[in-house]
């Protein structure tokens, strides 16, 4: 009593009413009803609230009754209390205290005929205490109220399914009518209650009957005790038969999975069923089945919301399924609420007979009608997503929503709003921030956390196959993927700061959810549209940032320059240097001498003019040593690649590179061979004319030259022109005209694809490789052949020279020009030379049969190829026929080809 | 703890002792536990015109009761 504990107004409201009128809890309860009712309707206070003046005035008031000992006494009580600071609300104490004051001069005027005053009935606030409506911080609203608020958040979101059905649907559903709402007469057009059960519901006239204290009023959901349940009408018959009455308050709490009297759980047939030992007649049985059904469902769809809205593990989009199923329920929920209080209100009016307007269970047949196709469809999802997450959950919803139903449709469009919702965030946050918060690997972008930043562009993110939401297209799903790693290649690899607000202009309007829901509904080219922005914008900043701050063109250039010999002049100046120190064993090589001819070659050349980004780049690489091998084996030039570019110029495109630069440098190498042996046959023409026995070798030399001459030209001018030219033109126009980082890279790749497969590299190829190394390989040999013959010729004549000039110098001193004896030397010698041309000869002739024997093999392989490019390289090595007329099976392969060819046609 | 507990005790004894006092030289005609229930809804909030038109309602309706009873 001296604590100033919390105690409800209620309760101290009613001890109140006991106390001054000296009755127990009961007899007051009218008593009570009022001040309820007085406090609540009085809510703010009409006078000031102000301590201060409240004190003067009881002074005034003391004074004016003359007790101005009293007023001193009340001051000095005042300010005791102030000092004290117990109450908060002194002035109202304070002013309570004064209107309740009276002058004990006056005679009491306590009596007065009030009688009337209780016999009022209070019909509004018969049921609905306003007192609790008005104190919304301290209570809990009053039912009345919180379905109100709820009904009108349903009008307004459009949300709920059953919302649109009342609006829309053919047989609107009972709205929420309680029993806290005032009773209507039946044509009472003022409360929207147009539906079927409104005025099928009683006209309750006669306010006492409704007049139910609030505690009495029974809650919703959990069943009230059995007692309350069954009536004394029912426990009239209990063997007899069950009224209908009885079993539509079994069916309401079936319908919430509860189990009924009657109606129970059967485990073993996983349905419900009315009790055997009942007696009933088989109609009603039927039906109260077939109502039954309800609860099932129910049962079902609860199961599932139950375990999985605790499974953290369930991911964010199974959370927001369970939620949209919790909505579905909710109003199912409401709806069963209605039932409820309609079977109240009949109850307190104690109807026993039947009338018109009571809760049958056929009209609940009726009512329940859809409602249950509702659930019906609900349990269907449930089913179908049972074991499914994330996208592949959405992709389920999204199938379900393909029904020619409207109102199914609608249902099942609203969960899939909810669910993709989720993805949705997963989506925007992705394409406009790149970044993956899939806590629950629910989105259909994976990443790999163990990639390094080097293979970021081709190893790190992935489309999950599975995740991937119906409604989105695997063509659009790529383009997703895209844009995120594009963002994260700029962030992580380029390192571009650029906020990414500044990248797409489309993330300004960032979406709200509800723009979410509508792009999945109705307006797929929007989402379209939005993809497509976020993919140009991001990918076109991208190949900017590559182009502009990492010169990925210029190196693509570099590239074609440098490692595939298009800088003619700097490839030739490098070889002239290099000429010495290649002919060399291998192993005797050094990598810092290479380096530095090449270095004098960059500054000799127009290389120097070119870029330094690039320049550095370039080095000299020794591939691996194997015994035997020269410089020319060995020797490589290479091309640093770090950072971004090595995106596009990878490790393996890199070994591509050196293949074809190997392959290159090799046929170069023939020319500058080539050249080297006519040179030496233009200079030693003359020289050698003094020697008549030699002239038919020396043909021999210079139509096996010829030949190869003619082959090597040739060969270089497919390499250059149809090979490298073409190519490199059609991976220019690619990368000019490309979209995104995948598309320079896929051309990038099929360039090089197409050159090694043209450059004989491949697999397919590798007889017809092994048969032009070969014929390099003679050609290196006639090259050696050539040179010995030419040094024992040169060495020939200077010996025979030596001599004549020996004869010619005895001859003026006046001696014997030469002796019997030198002569015979000299003649012997001689002879001995002219012996050794056979030799020559035969060698020369072994080395023509030889190679001339591989170029034929080499056609032969040619004419076979399947690359029409080839085949007319046959015909250019072969213009005027003259292998065909040597090479029995050249005529039978072209006529076998031309063959296939015509059958072709 | 429990003096702290102790000393808020005393504190509102006091205060309702105080209170008692002018109740009294108001002549409002409230006992101590009236008196303490009204101070307590007053505390909370309530209306303190309302609940003084509550009280003389209820007094009047009391006393018209007995007057109604006890002739017989």
């Amino acid at each position: 009593m001296a604590t100033l504990d919390q105690k409800s107004p209620n309760v101290l409201l009613q001890s109140l009413c006991c106390r001054i009128t000296g009755k127990s809890e009961a007899e007051v309860a009218h008593q009570f009803q009022y001040a309820v009712r007085v406090i609540g309707s009085n809510y703010a206070p009409t006078i000031e609230r102000d301590e201060f003046l409240v004190s003067e005035k009881i002074k005034k008031e003391l004074l004016k009754q003359r007790r101005e000992a009293d007023a001193a006494l009340f001051s000095e009580l005042h300010r005791k209390l102030q000092t004290q600071g117990v109450l908060k609300h002194r002035w109202s104490v304070l002013y309570l205290l004064l209107s309740l004051s009276e002058d004990p001069r006056k005679p009491s005027s306590r009596v007065g005929n009030y009688g009337a005053l209780f016999a009022q009935a209070l019909p509004r606030d018969a049921h609905s205490t306003p007192f609790y409506c008005t104190r919304p911080q301290s209570l809990a609203l009053s039912y009345g109220e919180r379905s109100a608020g709820l009904s009108g958040s349903v009008g307004t979101s459009g949300i709920s399914s059953l919302g649109v059905y009342t609006l829309n649907g053919p047989t609107p559903t009972p709205q929420p009518l309680l029993a806290g709402q005032p009773p209507q007469p039946a044509g009472g057009g003022g409360q929207p209650l147009g539906s079927r059960l409104a005025w099928t519901l009683p006209v309750s006239s006669s306010p006492s009957s409704t007049l139910v204290p609030p505690a009495a009023r029974p809650p919703l959901g959990p069943p009230v005790p059995a007692a309350r349940v069954v009536r004394p009408r029912r426990d009239g018959d209990p063997a007899g038969e069950v009224n209908e009455a009885a079993l539509v308050r079994d069916i309401l709490y079936v319908f919430q999975g509860i189990d009924g009297k009657f109606i129970k759980m059967s485990a073993q047939d996983n349905c419900y069923k009315i009790d055997s030992k009942v007696v009933l007649c088989k109609s009603l049985r039927d039906t109260s089945s077939r109502l039954a059904e309800l609860g099932w469902l129910h049962n079902k769809v609860r199961k599932y919301t139950d375990a999985r809205s605790l499974d953290r593990a369930f991911g964010l989009v199974g959370q927001s399924f369970c939620a949209s199923l919790h909505q579905e329920l909710k109003e199912y929920y409401r709806l069963l609420s209605v039932l409820h209080s309609q079977l109240q209100v009949e109850d307190d009016q104690g109807v026993t007979v039947c009338t018109e307007s009571s809760l049958t269970l056929r009209r609940l047949l009726v009512w329940m009608y859809d409602p249950k196709v509702r659930l019906k469809t609900l349990a269907a999802l449930v089913d179908f997503c049972q074991g499914r997450k994330g996208g592949e959950l959405a992709s389920a919803v999204h199938a379900y929503g393909k029904t020619g139903d409207p109102q199914m449709r609608a249902l099942v469009q609203h969960i899939l709003s909810l669910v993709s919702h989720p993805i949705l965030n997963f989506l925007y946050r992705w394409i406009y921030d790149g970044e993956l918060e899939d806590t629950y690997h629910e989105f259909f972008v994976a990443s790999d956390p163990n990639v390094k930043t080097d293979r970021l562009w081709h190893d790190k993110y992935s489309l999950r196959k599975s995740m991937i939401p119906s409604f989105i297209t695997m063509d659009q799903a790529r383009k997703v993927l895209l844009i995120g790693k594009s963002i994260n290649f700029l962030h992580q690899v380029c390192h571009d700061r650029t906020p990414p607000g500044k990248i797409t202009a489309a993330s300004k309007s960032a979406d709200t959810p509800k723009d979410a829901a509508e792009l999945l509904s109705d307006l797929e080219g929007a989402f379209q549209e939005k993809i497509d922005a976020a993919y140009f914008d991001t990918s076109k900043y991208l190949l900017d940032v590559l182009n502009r701050n990492y010169l990925l063109l210029e190196h693509l250039q570099a590239m074609r320059r440098y490692l595939l010999l298009g800088q003619g002049d700097f490839i030739r100046h490098l070889m002239d240097l290099l000429k010495p120190e290649l002919v060399r064993p291998a192993t005797t090589l050094y990598q810092h001498n290479l380096t530095g001819i090449l270095e004098t070659a960059v500054r000799a050349t127009n290389a120097q003019y070119d870029n330094a980004e690039i320049l550095k780049r370039l080095d000299v690489r020794l591939l691996e040593v194997s015994p035997g091998d020269t410089g020319w084996d060995v020797f490589s030039l290479d091309y640093h690649v770090d950072g971004p570019i090595s995106t596009v110029f990878t490790r393996e495109c890199m070994g591509h590179y050196l293949r074809v630069f190997n392959f290159l440098w090799r046929a170069k190498r023939m020319e500058y061979t080539l050249t080297d042996i006519w040179k030496g046959q233009m200079c030693n023409a003359k020289l050698l004319k003094t020697m008549p026995e030699l002239s038919g070798v020396l043909h021999q030399c210079h139509i096996l030259a010829s030949e190869m001459v003619h082959f090597i030209h040739q060969m270089q001018y497919y390499i250059t022109f149809e090979v490298l030219e073409c190519s490199w033109d059609e991976l220019w126009n690619k990368v000019r005209q490309a979209q995104d980082l995948d598309h320079i890279i896929a051309a990038h790749e099929v360039f090089l694809d197409t050159i090694i497969s043209r450059c004989l590299l491949d697999n397919n190829s590798r007889s017809l490789l092994n048969q032009l190394r070969a014929i390099f390989d003679q050609i290196i040999e006639f090259q050696s052949a050539q040179d010995s013959l030419y040094r024992s010729a040169l060495e020939e004549l200077s010996l025979r020279l030596q001599y004549e000039e020996k004869k010619r110098q005895r001859e003026e001193e006046g001696q014997w020009g030469v002796t019997a004896e030198q002569e015979a030397e000299e003649k012997k010698r001689i002879q001995e030379f002219r012996e050794t041309i056979p030799k020559m000869r035969s060698q020369l002739r072994i080395l023509t049969h030889f190679y001339q024997s591989i170029v034929q093999q080499f056609l032969v392989l040619l004419m076979t190829s399947s690359d029409e490019s080839l085949r007319f390289l046959s015909f250019r090595l072969d213009f005027n026929e003259h292998y065909r007329a040597r090479e029995p099976r050249l005529r039978a392969s072209i006529g076998a080809t031309r063959g296939r060819q015509l059958s072709n046609i | 703890m429990a003096s702290a507990a102790n000393a808020n005790l005393n504190a509102v004894r006091e205060t309702m002792d105080v209170l008692l006092e002018i109740s009294r030289l108001l002549n409002t005609g409230l006992d101590m536990e009236s008196l303490s229930i009204c101070v307590r809804l007053c505390e909370q909030g309530i209306n303190p015109e309302a609940l003084s038109a509550v009280i003389k309602e209820l007094r009047k309706a009391s006393e018209s009761l007995k007057v109604q009873t006890q002739p017989p």
